[in-house]
């Protein structure tokens, strides 16, 4: 390598050649050739400079060679020159004269390298591709500029104008020249000048033109010199220089306006990002699908600038059959309710298969449509579609096709591809959201099923309305460990249990369902309420994970009207008396299941018109609100409770009451209003004697007539006769007889003090003895006997006919 | 044959037992209730004439009660007046007392008459 002179300003990259660096070496060149000291010293300082001034991104060197030659007559040529023209030459013969070049002494062009003419050459042999004198792309470059700037050598041309320039674009040569590249202009004689540049790079045509006005400013700085015999030309100069400016003052306007453009389409992209950014966190955040959906399309809408919009989305139902629903936006769903779901056409199917998206100016003129049966096109009554958008909605998940955004506009040519990318952008937010919703809806329905599979089937009990309900958390899909319970039990009476098993989620499903399993089963042996208990905890301990459950269980006997209760570690209950006076009942009576081990038993009475209300502690206790002050509201609430309503009804707004409509934890609630309405009960004591039992038959006999029961006389007396013989036979002190109906069922109950189980006996025909609990058994739908604190009761049930209804 | 009448009343107890002979049977007429507590008393007079092998009619018509304990009776006096040489024939039951007599299936055991005897002393 030899070495160069040191590059004064290598800092323009041609690759990135814009205005600023335009503008930048338009006055480098000027200044340099207006400080020359002369025309050809002009012209040397003009193509050093061009040869040293362009970089690429590693510093090397782009211009390759660089030469600035004028175009002159046989005439105009000095003496010196015309020496190496043929004598017969026309003095009017134009010829091309090196003035300067640079480059070509550094690295000798390879042989294919475009070369720069080096000598005078007659134009008209530069123009015959096979002359000697032909260098190639450099020789069409420069015969070109040439038949440019004679056009534009016209008298009376602003000078700005009398430039031009010229690009051979696609050159490759071994040497590395990527393509030629000039400009000249026509300076004030009418002598033209120009510019030759061989490149290393491509240069971009957009590149080429800004040159335009490095050739207004080189004609400037030549201007001062005198290119040949002559004196320069004060008024053309100035002329130049005015030209000069007002091209540097266009270039800035022009650097303005684009730079306008440039933010204008940055705040439009920044605009999109936002948008999108928007209505990506509003949907993606939506759970709820039918909200989702409706929010999507109306923002999709909304972004496209479409007339309206809609979307199709497919869901499965519950047997796993698929169907499709739609939503519309920017027009009311009656216009399209009268047409079927969209099919599978050549214009629908892209958007429906998820082969991407269609965009179209004019679908009416698109050739998939109009190519299907029946309506060849939109059907009749159709808006009218010219602007058609369509984009498929993808899960991100399975990939499968969710749905699809259609969009319309009755104008043509109004989706751009800014709309496109919008509405793209809403449709894989709006998969998204799809997908979450989907599964977060499955998710909470498994959980609601499970939870809803878990309530009981609460009996009709005569005299006892009931109501229940169990809402699991409004947040979160896991479900609660909280359930209730109404079970009948002999003899007319009622249990109603409530409670809670910490924790949530299948756990927490899965023990309460065990727990609640063993109070039903316990509850079934007509076990006292504080053995209920005492068993279910004792069997607890061996359940995996029963570690805190709460349960409050009370019987109702409609015989005397009380209520029997046993609380392990649950929230007290409420009992609202008929006048209204509210009591909390069972508070703090004993641990929790599965800690308790021995279960206080408590007794309270429960007249007509009583209320007793169970719950959960989602009732009660919340974020917003601690225990006391929830008990205290669940007080005030039951204070007011709503006779009028239906009962259901009153419980919802109970509920709503307390938890203002959203409820943090799962809330179980069971309420029992007692009405009497069919019920009758009486009682008589037993006294011993030989005619204990013929009293007690009597006693029956008298209330059965007086309830209009005599269709069950002799089954009640048989049974009554059968109950009290073995309560005499058996037990020191016969105890209570009682009789209850509630409408359809007659009990026949003996306390007793004895603590001997009842049996039925297997006995042979023709046995005389044992044959009393059979008759009970043959003779009544269901018999039994309870344990009671100090001894039992033996109770049977027979079927009543039903009351006669009240005349309305 | 004429043999006295044999009658047993108890004001506090509500059964009475009434014993008639006939030609060819005695006819016992059951009124009242018969229970754990009267039961007893259908034995001691009824006990008797079944162990004679004389064939025994319980006119029923009048007991308006039955119960588990009768019945045992019931099947002891059958299988007695059997033992006997006798029979048992239980005649116009009220419906407590063949709805008790047919649960128990000892209508199958047991002879059983829809009518009451004929009331006249041969």
């Amino acid at each position: 390598m030899t070495g160069r002179t040191p590059r004064a300003q290598p800092d323009h990259d041609i690759a990135r050649f814009g205005p600023p660096e335009m503008v930048r070496l338009a006055a480098e060149l000027r200044t340099v050739a207006e400080h020359a000291t002369g025309f050809a010293d002009a012209a040397r300082r003009v193509v050093r400079r061009l040869c040293d001034g362009f970089a690429d991104e590693h510093g090397e060197p782009v211009v390759l060679r660089a030469g600035l030659y004028t175009v002159r007559t046989s005439a105009a040529l000095g003496a010196a020159l015309r020496r190496h023209l043929p004598d017969d030459a026309d003095p009017a013969r134009r010829h091309l004269v090196p003035e300067a070049s640079c480059g070509t002494g550094a690295r000798g062009p390879a042989a294919d390298e475009p070369a720069l003419p080096t000598g005078v050459v007659a134009l008209d042999d530069l123009a015959v591709p096979s002359a000697p004198a032909s260098t190639g792309p450099v020789a069409d470059l420069v015969t070109g500029l040439v038949a440019d700037l004679d056009a534009r050598a016209a008298p009376g041309l602003a000078v700005s104008d009398r430039v031009g320039v010229r690009h051979v674009p696609g050159i490759a040569s071994r040497g590395g020249a990527r393509s030629v590249f000039g400009f000249g202009g026509v300076l004030d004689d009418g002598t033209l000048f120009c510019v030759a540049l061989v490149v290393a790079v491509p240069v971009p045509a957009a590149t080429v033109e800004l040159f335009r006005a490095v050739a207004v400013s080189v004609q400037a700085g030549l201007l001062v010199h005198p290119h040949a015999d002559g004196t320069p030309d004060p008024a053309a100069r100035l002329d130049a220089l005015h030209a000069h400016l007002r091209t540097l003052e266009q270039v800035s306007d022009d650097q303005a306006a684009a730079l306008d453009t440039v933010v204008g389409r940055l705040r439009a992209e920044a605009g999109l990002v936002d948008t999108l950014q928007v209505v990506g966190q509003r949907l993606t955040a939506q759970l709820d699908l039918d909200v989702l959906v409706q929010e999507a399309t109306d923002a999709a809408t909304k972004a496209t600038g479409a007339a309206f919009g809609a979307f199709f989305y497919n869901l499965i139902d519950q047997y796993g059959e698929s169907y499709t629903l739609y939503t519309l936006s920017g027009v009311p769903r009656e216009v399209f309710s009268r047409f079927p779901m969209p099919r599978n056409t050549a214009v629908f199917a892209p958007t429906f298969t998820g082969e991407g998206t269609v965009r179209s100016d004019d679908i009416t003129r698109d050739p998939r449509y109009g190519r299907n049966e029946p309506h060849h096109g939109m059907p009749e009554g159709h808006l009218p579609v010219r602007s058609y958008l369509a984009v498929s909605v993808v899960s991100p998940s399975s990939q499968d096709v969710l749905g699809g955004f259609f969009f319309g506009h009755h104008e043509t040519g109004r989706f751009t591809a800014r709309h496109e990318q919008l509405a793209e952008g809403i449709a894989g937010y709006a998969a998204i959201a799809l997908d979450n919703a989907r599964l977060f809806a499955a998710q909470r329905a498994t959980a609601a099923e499970l939870a809803r599979s878990m309530l009981p089937i609460v009996p009709h009990v005569p005299d006892l309305r009931i109501a229940s309900r169990y809402l699991p958390a409004a947040t979160g899909s896991e479900v609660g460990g909280d359930w209730f319970d109404v079970i009948e039990l002999p003899a007319g009476r009622t249990a109603f249990v409530i409670g809670d098993v910490v924790g949530r989620g299948v756990k927490a499903a899965a023990v309460m369902g065990q727990i609640r399993t063993a109070v039903r089963s316990y509850a079934m042996l007509d076990l006292p309420p504080g053995d209920v208990l005492r068993h279910v905890s004792a069997l607890a301990a061996t359940v995996p994970g029963a570690t805190f459950v709460t349960c409050f269980y009370a019987v109702h006997d409609p015989v005397d009207n009380t209520l029997t209760y046993a609380n392990a570690g649950h929230l007290p209950a409420v009992l609202t008396h008929p006048d209204g006076a509210v009591d909390l009942i069972g508070e703090g009576l004993d641990m929790p299941i599965g800690v308790g081990e021995t279960f206080t038993q408590r007794r309270a009475s429960f007249p007509g018109g009583a209320r007793l209300t169970l719950y959960t502690d989602g009732l009660v206790e919340s974020r917003r609100r601690g225990l006391t002050d929830g008990l205290r509201e669940l007080v005030a609430g039951l204070r007011d409770f709503p006779g009028g309503l239906d009962l259901q009804v009153a419980c919802d707004k109970l509920i709503d009451r307390l938890t203002d409509g959203r409820h943090d934890d799962d809330v179980a609630l069971l309420h029992v209003h007692h009405q009497p309405t069919h019920r009758r009960a009486a009682t008589t004591p037993l006294e011993r004697g030989p005619l204990v039992a013929a009293k007690a038959r009597a006693f029956v006999a008298r209330h059965l007539a007086e309830w209009g029961l005599t269709g069950v006389s002799d089954t009640a007396l048989t049974v009554t006769s059968e109950l009290v013989t073995n309560a005499v036979k058996h037990a020191d002190n016969p105890g209570v007889l009682r009789l209850h109906h509630d409408g359809t069922r007659l009990t026949v109950d003996v306390a007793d003090t004895g603590t001997s189980t009842p049996r039925v006996l297997e006995t042979t025909l023709d046995e005389e003895g044992g044959r009393g609990l059979y008759l009970v058994n043959a003779l009544t739908s269901r018999w039994g006997t309870r344990g009671t604190p100090d001894g039992k009761v033996v109770w049977a049930e027979i079927r009543t006919p039903a009351p006669p209804r009240p005349e309305a | 044959m004429w043999m006295p009448e044999e009658a047993w009343v108890d004001e506090a107890l509500p059964l009475q037992v009434d014993v008639r002979d006939r030609a060819s049977d005695t006819v016992v007429v059951v009124s009242g209730e018969l229970d754990f507590a009267t039961t007893p008393h259908l034995w001691e007079a009824v006990g008797p004439l079944a162990r004679s092998g004389r064939p025994l009619v319980l006119d029923l018509a009048a007991l308006s009660f039955c119960d588990s304990s009768a019945l045992s009776i019931l099947v002891r006096l059958h299988r007695t007046a059997q033992g006997s040489g006798g029979s048992l024939v239980l005649a116009a039951p009220q419906p407590q007392v063949e709805a008790a007599l047919t649960v128990t299936m000892l209508h199958r055991l047991l002879t059983i008459r829809p009518e009451q005897p004929d009331g006249d002393p041969v």
